[in-house]
């Protein structure tokens, strides 16, 4: 579970959170959507440690991030730069070998442990980000429009694996996206972000399961007005 | 060796071999037609008297003894520049009053002018430390701008990943910084090592260094011995070549998964 306190972010003179608090449940998806630069992942970056805030930020302790660029070392294989993030947590190394081989295997990239980032496509990298925040034994997952610049293919293919990946690692997860189709497919939970300082502007429940969304088209239209017209209000 | 019958990668090899054998080619019918237009050994030698003299050095035991004295001077300098820059930039990248601090004596230090600094290491040492000296007090300067460059400009996305996943220290210096740092290094490594043996052989010749290529071209410029002259510089060139060559075969060696 994460709970944000009452967190103040400021960028110089700028007040971008002033007082702002946000929940999320356990095994829960909320995603996070808003008008470019109403402060999204500047949110994330604060629940990450990567921007100074006051108030209090409770079950942020361990973060896993998969961020908005993949972010791989170039000179480490795909494993290398899963390892890079989690060896370090294991006594036994094999250990933590062999969980990042069943990881890149979970997202269909069985075989490509030693191709380097280079080599690799955009998908299969953001696979191997993907794989990393996942290997990565945190209870919070967060990630920053992750699928974006993907085709609809292969971003389609990386919503299955996240979900297949989120359903057996019993995290609560924060996506930011732009998408809303995409937060209709994946989200229990979405959330409106807007104004300066930013605050909630709505608060979407979508409470069918994600497995039946797809076959209820006109639950996807009427949920994907809501948060559209949320947006723009905002 | 028919042409249809090679594979890319042999025929791109070809290729990027006749781009310097033409520059060569092209220098060396510079020389001649200038050699032939002033017909004088002793401003512009021929290319076969020059050649010649060359042949005679290269059978001579003591031109090998200059060649290595030379060389393990300008490799001492290096190495006490390499040192001393990697060892200073470190914290100034990572303490910021410590490189204010440095900034203005590196700046002074890049701005000097090479001749007041050897003729000052003279005064100031014998004639054996003076090229190393001076080696350092030019190189360092260069050395240390490009590591702090290299450490600083290691990018800020994948350091704040390693941040958030609380990868140990260790772990980010030799997979993370390290490797971000090599290609810059060896770029500068390349460039000032060729430059530290002509520092050296400049200081040598000042200093009148014993053993060494620097004094050995000197002599022959005092007998006005042209041809000697250029095969000694012809030699320096090939040194510098060959040092520059090995660190290239060096950085493609540390650097491989540039070319996975």
């Amino acid at each position: 579970m994460l709970e944000i306190i009452n967190i103040n972010v400021n960028y110089g003179e700028k007040s971008v959170f002033k007082d702002f608090s946000l929940e999320v449940k356990d095994r829960e998806i909320l995603c996070v959507l808003g008008k470019s630069g109403c402060g999204k992942t500047t949110l994330l970056n604060a629940v990450a440690g990567l921007v100074p805030h006051t108030g209090e930020i409770k079950g942020a302790d361990s973060v896993s991030y998969m961020f908005q660029e993949d972010r791989l070392i170039p000179s480490l294989t795909a494993i290398g730069n899963i390892l890079f993030a989690t060896s370090h947590l294991y006594k036994d190394k094999n250990e933590a070998k062999a969980i990042a081989k069943e990881a890149l295997k979970a997202v269909g990239l069985e075989g490509f442990e030693n191709r380097y980032p280079h080599t690799l496509s955009g998908g299969q990298a953001a696979r191997v980000s993907l794989a990393r925040a996942f290997c990565y034994p945190s209870g919070l997952l967060i990630t920053d429009e992750p699928f974006k610049g993907l085709d609809i293919a292969t971003a389609d293919t990386l919503e299955k694996y996240f979900l297949k990946l989120f359903e057996s690692s019993h995290k609560c997860a924060v996506i930011v996206s732009h998408s809303v189709e995409e937060a209709v497919a994946l989200a229990d939970r979405a959330v409106v972000l807007g104004g300066s300082p930013c605050s909630v502007k709505a608060e979407i429940i979508l409470d069918m399961p994600r497995e039946k969304r797809t076959e209820n088209l006109a639950y996807c239209a009427e949920k994907s007005a809501e948060i559209k017209a949320a947006i723009i209000a905002s | 060796m028919k042409i249809n019958k090679l594979t890319q990668n042999q025929k791109t090899a070809i290729v990027s071999l006749l781009y310097p054998l033409f520059s060569l080619a092209l220098i060396f019918a510079l020389w001649a037609i200038t050699a032939a237009y002033y017909d004088s050994d002793l401003l512009i030698p021929s290319i076969g008297t020059t050649f010649e003299k060359l042949g005679e050095l290269l059978v001579q035991k003591q031109t090998y003894v200059d060649v290595a004295c030379t060389l393990l001077r300008a490799l001492r300098g290096f190495v006490l520049s390499f040192a001393i820059a990697l060892a200073l930039s470190v914290p100034a990248a990572f303490f910021k009053p410590f490189a204010r601090i440095l900034a203005p004596i590196v700046a002074v230090m890049r701005s000097t002018p090479t001749m007041s600094v050897i003729l000052l290491c003279l005064l100031w040492t014998n004639t054996q430390v003076a090229p190393v000296f001076v080696t350092v007090l030019i190189i360092f300067p260069l050395l240390y701008t490009a590591f702090y460059t290299a450490i600083t400009g290691v990018d800020k996305k994948l350091t704040d990943m390693a941040r958030v996943y609380r990868v140990p220290f260790m772990t980010r210096l030799l997979k993370l910084y390290v490797p971000s740092m090599l290609p810059t290094v060896f770029s500068a490594v390349r460039s000032t090592l060729s430059l530290t043996v002509k520092l050296t052989i400049a200081a040598e010749v000042l200093a009148q260094t014993r053993n060494s290529i620097g004094v050995d071209m000197q002599l022959a410029n005092l007998y006005l011995e042209t041809p000697v002259l250029i095969a000694w510089t012809l030699i320096a060139i090939v040194l510098g070549a060959v040092l520059e060559l090995i660190v290239y075969a060096l950085g493609k060696l540390c650097m491989r998964w540039k070319n996975a």
